[in-house]
């Protein structure tokens, strides 16, 4: 059956490419043919199937890990990020297999969503389980960070060896707590002088269930300024340089060392990871600096609250010139009320359908905007127009995509390349 | 000069989506029309103030973090009602709402008593309500609830969603007014959004008050928010 599978699947996904855009048809497809389609691919990998979650980090910290291993030789599958349903990441597998099924890889690093993941875990468990943070995220789909506690301890459930979380993170700490007595259960920390290097700390979701959840360190974020972090595991310490500055940047790093050390054991060169954070790019419209006619777009993004006031703690000047533009991706921008602007002083034009709740937002905090162009289009020209040479555009995900995809960035997020 | 002195109940603890907005539009507001603002907090174990403020904030938080406030201001119920008493006014919003009906039945049964300060009891169910809204009197926002609202008697309510991108919201009675009290489930920046009840509050504690041309802005950008959303609800 896999063979039909494959060749119905890659054929549908052939045609689909040449309308434009990836789709997760032939996944569903091949699905259908061969309903064991994920457990015959990934499970021929010999290192095993990890999965990475959380509220935020996921996309930095799973291409964090696969740097690292590929690093240390391994042949690493992974996803991406929008494929995390089992069709879409059938659909992705199907770019890698061969008519048979077959892949070349050793292991699979999957990013996957909170609520979703499991979805995948039932057909193929994962031997670990990387848990970046429990934040603020999605209310409109979640409602409240305790139920998405509860997915992610689902997913926990289905995982078969290894968790490894942020401890740092109260809720992410107990809830690997809770597994210690059938899988290992490792922690990854950050120093007390580490966290407060960012305003707002982890920003992680209140916990009010307060126990004792020290957990086994898997590493320690030692300290961060700026780009630069110091990492240690079995005490000792390497520098590395981040993709993009900022305290949950640096946490992503270590939880990525804490994870990569357990799945290579006694391989495991902390000198490698250190080069392999180093040599990294921005990961795809996170802390990003898109070049375009001369000008330097930095693209911070807000997908929520945490996120956003990450961002902007790692500012290290106020921006000259801000474009902040929002679009139905964020169904509730309410949260932007929380946010502390102090790092905005301004801004020179807003877009997107939540314009005016932004503007609200500012004037209330008698901070000046300039022109309301609710356009996106319109609103980018303008922003390009402005005097100046570093600019800032503060957006959701999907104006982020938009964004980059109209400054002539084609490229697709995530992927093995 | 006119202080008005503004009390945010466990700002900390009951803040998930925006709602420090409030009473940053109270205090905007009130600064603009000449008045001076304080604003003192109060958290989860702390003694409760001994001067009456003139105005109560209560957000909205996670079903935990809204049983831990319950927990506490079960301690206090006392005190805040004495304040309401002498002419304070308050304002709670989403989870905020829950502590101040009659109670708040969570889904195992449990039974959290409330401060009794509106008409309603609140029951969690598994059905969550979600969506941009336009209420009666045109006022707008968001709603994000899995509250079932009973009223003991008719009357007090703040509006009727009348369009809802969500069709389960339309004919959703939202709120309580009487006055001294105001509560709503459209959650996050209820007040920035929605101004004129910011003034209505102001105006109930100083009744004197004149409201300014310099508030026009704070308002235009305001209703061109609500336009925006009304649009979208298909108004």
């Amino acid at each position: 059956m896999t063979p039909l599978a494959v060749l119905l699947g890659k054929a549908l996904r052939f045609v689909l490419r040449l309308r434009g855009g990836g789709s997760a048809v032939p996944g569903r497809v091949a699905l259908l043919v061969q309903p064991k389609f994920l457990q015959k691919t990934l499970g021929q990998m010999s290192k095993g199937i990890y999965f990475v979650s959380g509220s935020n980090g996921k996309s930095t910290t799973t291409s964090m890990l696969v740097a690292i291993l590929r690093k240390h030789g391994l042949r690493v599958l992974s996803n991406p990020a929008g494929a995390n349903l089992p069709q879409g990441l059938a659909s992705a597998l199907l770019a890698d297999v061969n008519l048979f099924g077959r892949l070349t890889h050793d292991i699979a690093i999957l990013e996957v969503d909170e609520a979703y993941g499991k979805l995948i875990a039932k057909k193929v468990a994962p031997n670990g389980l990387l848990l970046t943070n429990l934040q603020f995220d999605q209310l409109n789909r979640f409602h409240s960070p305790e139920e998405v506690f509860e997915y992610l301890d689902e997913l926990a459930t289905l995982t078969k060896d290894l968790i490894v979380v942020n401890g740092s993170d109260a809720n992410t700490e107990r809830l690997a707590s809770g597994h210690r007595n059938r899988l290992s259960v490792l922690g990854v920390y950050a120093s007390n002088s580490s966290l407060k290097s960012a305003a707002h700390g982890i920003l992680a979701a209140p916990n009010f269930e307060n126990q004792n959840d020290q957990l086994e360190t898997a590493a320690e974020l030692v300290d961060v300024k700026g780009d630069r972090a110091t990492i240690s595991l079995a005490e000792r310490s390497v520098p590395v340089r981040l993709p993009s500055p900022g305290l949950h940047y640096a946490i992503d790093a270590a939880l990525a060392f804490g994870m990569a050390s357990q799945i290579l054991e006694k391989q495991f060169d902390l000198n490698l990871a250190a080069g392999a954070i180093s040599e990294m790019q921005p990961v795809y419209g996170r802390g990003e600096v898109i070049e375009y006619k001369g000008q330097n777009i930095h693209v911070i993004m807000m997908k929520n609250l945490p996120s956003l006031q990450a961002n902007l703690d790692a500012l290290t000047e106020r921006p000259e010139r801000v474009w902040i533009s929002v679009d139905e991706g964020t169904p509730d921008p309410s949260w932007i009320y929380d946010i502390d602007l102090g790092q905005l002083d301004h801004a020179d034009v807003i877009s997107g359908t939540k314009t005016f709740q932004w503007a609200t937002r500012l004037a209330y905090e008698n901070k000046p905007h300039g022109e309301l162009i609710e356009d996106e289009s319109e609103a980018l020209d303008y922003f390009l127009s402005l005097a100046g040479k570093n600019k800032t555009a503060v957006v959701n995900y999907e104006q982020m995509m938009w964004l980059r995809k109209k400054l002539g960035l084609l490229d697709l997020e995530g992927g093995n390349g | 000069m006119v202080n008005f002195t503004i009390l945010h109940l466990y700002p900390q603890t009951l803040k998930i989506n925006g709602e420090a907005g409030n009473v940053l539009a109270l205090k905007e507001r009130a600064l603009r029309l000449g008045l001076e603002v304080t604003v003192s907090t109060h958290e989860l174990g702390e003694h409760f103030p001994t001067s009456r403020p003139d105005f109560v904030f209560i957000g909205s938080g996670t079903l935990q973090a809204t049983i831990a406030a319950a927990n506490d201001l079960a301690t206090k119920q006392g005190a805040l009602k004495n304040l309401l008493a002498s002419r304070t006014k308050l304002l709670a919003v989403g989870t905020g709402f829950d502590l101040i009906a009659q109670e708040l039945v969570l889904g195992d049964g449990t039974r959290i008593q409330g401060l009794g300060l509106t008409n309603t009891s609140h029951t969690v169910t598994g059905n969550h309500l979600v969506g941009e809204v336009l209420l009666t009197e045109e006022f707008a926002g968001y709603i994000n609830s899995n509250r079932q609202i009973a009223r003991s008697s008719e009357g007090f309510e703040l509006g009727t969603v009348r369009f809802s991108d969500q069709k389960d919201l339309v004919g959703y009675i939202d709120g309580f007014k009487d006055g001294s009290v105001w509560a709503t489930n459209v959650q996050g920046p209820f007040l920035p959004m929605n101004p004129k009840f910011a003034d209505e509050i102001l105006k109930a504690i100083f009744p004197d008050l004149v409201l300014a041309n310099s508030l026009h802005d704070l308002d235009e950008l305001a209703a061109k928010a609500r336009k925006a959303i009304s649009a979208r609800v298909g108004n």
